[in-house]
């Protein structure tokens, strides 16, 4: 009753008209990126976040979270039209969606994907309901040996699972953990990195490093790269799906929402991870895995579901235990700073409109997105030509009046910029951005508690496994670290043996 | 890292108006012929700012200007200090700042681009009282009883930062008592409280603010056991003083924040703000607004400002040094 009731205030809250606008801007401004080659629902968000200074911290969260999940939306439409991903996660869909509007199918692969992505998207909400507050209310004990132990975790989640190498992914933590190292020292106010800077001295601004990370070297990326998208179709065909359709994909659905809901929650997974699994999942049970690749309606319903319900169970993290588990969430901790509510276990019961709020607009705003979707389809296709000259100009000139308006202060930036040159410099390397955004936040929370605990331990290491929760998060770090080394130590032996 | 708060969007473009406008210093018997802009160095919502916001609309009307707050934060307190300092001294860029932003980073941190002398203060805004706090469930009914066990042995006792007020203060007294006392860092009054409640430490060095602090005290989650101030708290007349206790030597203790302006400010400039100052911190709005045990009972006078601030620098600089 507790549930239906928060429910319904959350609902209250998502339809406030000031609210229903935001959803449908977040959600139409989703949609167009996930359509526009090249901009990522990270840098829009990035970039969405000055106009979010003046909004009510529950609307600044509404519109940003529909950017996210509307992106997941708008990535498949040009991922099947042109066979460029609008955004990483629908990559997967550039294979048999793009396969199945080769022969006439365009209309069913975006209506599957469509319907998949609304349920996966709904299915992720319930999680989000049911879990969440539970979630919190144990967070609540966390003292400071179990959120070093957390935070440990989840440094090295974000490190094994975000994309590119994993020696790769690791230097772009231990660079994001350099970042946040800048400024003062947590335990004894002794500055550090600041070279005698008094800008310098209260840290770098984690919101100018993400405009710069995220949305400055999205854009150089781009210009260098020069992409562009190619109409090969524009027919469209059938939108809605036959009732053999549906049931010949539910399964597809139902295992998509399951694997998205469950891989939105691990640090460093989020959409793109999600799509990858669910294909490779369906591959695996499907009875004609040889028609992947050719257009398997299954290989398009299944990832597209995957992703929408990650980019909304990633919430999951952020509302409960104030850790964003991937880029996106990151700009939302971000967003929420602003607003002076710091994102963490208390934040369901001091804030509940932020969280019964962004629950009732997600689903509004997939209801939306369904609806919005179909009949809207020859718009969104034109703006996939918009030429990226125009794009990238106003983008950078909303990066860099953004940065100013953090604080009032040109240092910030500079900030975005110095980010932005780094940020694509480390791309052209392989080195990816988004650890460096997730260590970055996840580092202070672990410096600190982690000399937090030994001041309380007496220097005693025993702390870190003195309650259960402790120690079963330690066991997590342990598996995850051994279900990486032991593939390199089996290789390693393996190579003597040969040699031998 | 920095957590950035709510930014004045519209005072960036406020700045641009003010920043232009310094270049031409009118004669100052006109003062104030332009809008003023006060610094605070701390970020909005945080208590030094919301009591400035509290008292702008005031001096507005005494003054009959405009008058614009503008958040410079960073360095705790260093970078809106050191705009300040820099700023030309026409009673047009004034600053409102806590005594431990205003000498704590010189003394911390070398050159920042100002010290002690570069404030001329102008009134007391408002002042929070150290206070030793425990969860009601603490087996430390009175100070007594704390400062046996830390004579004892260990006490683990939370502030509210290593170089926050508290943590200089106890940081004295352990120097120069040799209690057992075992300081540990949280984040900001808010992140000490839980720690308190929640029992991971068994006491909590903080100043009372009115946000976080004293509705813990009124509810009753937390016993006051004693405070660092000299005198007794208007509000908690009981709450025996260390001072009382025995231990003297700390360093001035009270947290209070100020609005000064730079000392080369021509005299009658700084007194037409004091005497607009005086108007307001004795109007029953303001004092109303700045809340409970906030706002000194009778105002404190630029000079008598100018005295605590030099003693709180050389007790800190004698501390840290």
């Amino acid at each position: 009753m507790d549930i239906l009731q928060n429910l319904t205030d959350g609902l209250q809250v998502a339809l406030a008209p000031e609210n229903l606008l935001f959803v449908l801007l977040g959600v139409s401004v989703g949609m167009m990126v996930g359509v526009l080659p090249g901009l990522g629902p990270a840098p829009t968000v990035a970039l969405l976040l000055p106009i979010t200074f003046g909004l009510e911290p529950s609307t600044a969260v509404i519109l940003l979270a529909g950017v996210y999940y509307g992106a997941m939306y708008g990535g498949t439409i040009t991922s099947v039209l042109l066979r460029i991903p609008g955004e990483a996660a629908s990559v997967v869909s550039t294979v048999d969606g793009h396969e199945m509007a080769r022969q006439g199918q365009a209309g069913r692969a975006l209506g599957l994907a469509a319907i998949g992505s609304f349920v996966g998207g709904l299915i992720a909400t319930c999680c989000l309901v049911l879990f969440a507050p539970a979630l919190a209310d144990f967070a609540l004990n966390f003292g400071s040996p179990e959120y070093t132990v957390l935070a440990f975790l989840g440094l090295i989640l974000v490190a094994y699972t975000s994309a590119g190498t994993m020696i790769k992914s690791l230097v772009a933590v231990g660079i994001g953990l350099l970042l946040a190292s800048i400024g003062q020292d947590p335990m004894s106010g002794a500055t550090r990195w600041a070279f005698g800077v008094p800008d310098l001295m209260g840290g770098i601004d984690i919101v100018a490093v993400i405009m710069g990370l995220f949305g400055l070297s999205e854009i150089l990326v781009n210009i260098v790269e020069n992409r562009r998208g190619v109409s090969t179709t524009n027919h469209v065909g059938r939108v809605l799906p036959t009732g053999r359709d549906l049931k010949e994909n539910a399964g597809a659905i139902g295992r998509g929402s399951v694997v998205g809901t469950a891989l939105g929650l691990v640090p460093g997974g989020g959409g793109v991870l999600a799509s990858l699994v669910s294909y490779g999942v369906e591959r695996k049970v499907s009875r004609t895995p040889e028609k992947f690749g050719h257009g398997a309606p299954q290989a398009v319903s299944g990832p597209e579901t995957a992703n929408n319900a990650a980019s909304i169970s990633s919430f999951i993290p952020l509302l409960t235990l104030g850790f964003p588990p991937n880029g996106v969430l990151a700009v939302i901790f971000g967003a929420l700073l602003i607003q002076g509510v710091t994102p963490g276990p208390t934040l369901i019961f001091d804030h509940p409109d932020i969280f019964w709020g962004v629950v009732g607009s997600m689903v509004v705003g997939n209801l939306i997105l369904l609806v919005m979707n179909i009949p809207l389809l020859p718009i969104f296709v034109r703006i996939a030509k918009i030429p990226p000259a125009v794009m990238s100009t106003l983008t950078v000139a909303i990066l860099v009046v953004g940065a100013y308006t953090i604080n009032g202060n040109t240092f910030d930036v500079g900030v975005m910029v110095a980010a932005g040159l780094v940020g694509y410099l480390l791309r052209s390397i392989g080195i990816p951005p988004a650890p460096i955004v997730l260590a970055f936040i996840l580092g202070p929370i672990f410096e600190t508690n982690f000399r937090r605990s030994l001041v309380l331990s007496d220097g005693g290491f025993g702390i870190f496994a003195s309650s259960p929760t402790a120690i079963v998060l330690l066991m997590l770090a342990f598996l995850v670290v051994l279900s990486t080394a032991l593939p390199l130590i089996r290789r390693r032996r393996q190579t003597l043996e040969a040699k031998d | 890292m920095r957590f950035p708060t709510i930014p004045a969007v519209a005072s960036a473009g406020l700045l641009l108006v003010t920043g232009c406008s310094l270049t031409e210093a009118p004669a100052s018997s006109e003062y104030p012929s332009q809008s003023i802009s006060i610094i605070v160095p701390v970020p909005a919502g945080s208590s030094t700012d919301l009591s400035t916001r509290v008292l702008a609309p005031c001096l507005e009307q005494e003054l009959d200007a405009t008058i614009v707050v503008e958040n410079r934060e960073g360095g705790s307190g260093a970078v809106g200090n050191g705009v300040f300092a820099r700023a030309k001294a026409d009673g047009y860029t004034l600053v409102s700042t806590t005594a431990a932003n205003a000498v704590l980073p010189p003394i911390l941190e070398g050159d920042v681009g100002y010290d002690v002398d570069s404030f001329r203060p102008v009134g007391m805004i408002g002042t929070a009282p150290i206070v030793l706090v425990v969860p009601a469930a603490s087996p430390f009914k009175t100070a007594k009883d704390f400062f046996a066990a830390a004579k004892a042995g260990t006490v683990k006792l939370g502030i509210p930062g290593a170089t926050s007020v508290p943590g200089i203060s106890v940081d004295t007294l352990i120097d120069s008592t040799g209690l057992g006392i075992t300081p540990v860092p949280f984040d900001g009054n808010g992140g000490t409280m839980t720690a308190v409640l929640s029992g991971e430490v068994q006491a909590g060095y903080v100043s009372g603010d009115a946000a976080v602090v004293l509705p813990r005290v009124e509810s009753g989650d937390v016993r006051v056991l004693a405070t660092a101030v000299t005198e007794p708290i208007e509000t908690m007349p009981d709450v025996p003083t260390l001072k009382s206790l025995g231990y003297t030597d700390l360093p001035y203790a009270d947290s209070f924040w100020f609005l000064a302006t730079q000392p080369k400010t021509p005299d009658d400039v700084v007194g037409r703000l004091e005497n607009a100052m005086k108007n307001c911190m004795t109007s029953d709005k303001v004092v109303t607004g700045l809340g409970k045990g906030v706002a000194p009972s009778s105002f404190i006078g630029g000079d008598q400002v100018a005295t605590l601030l030099r003693q709180a620098a050389s007790d800190y600089a004698k501390n840290r040094g």
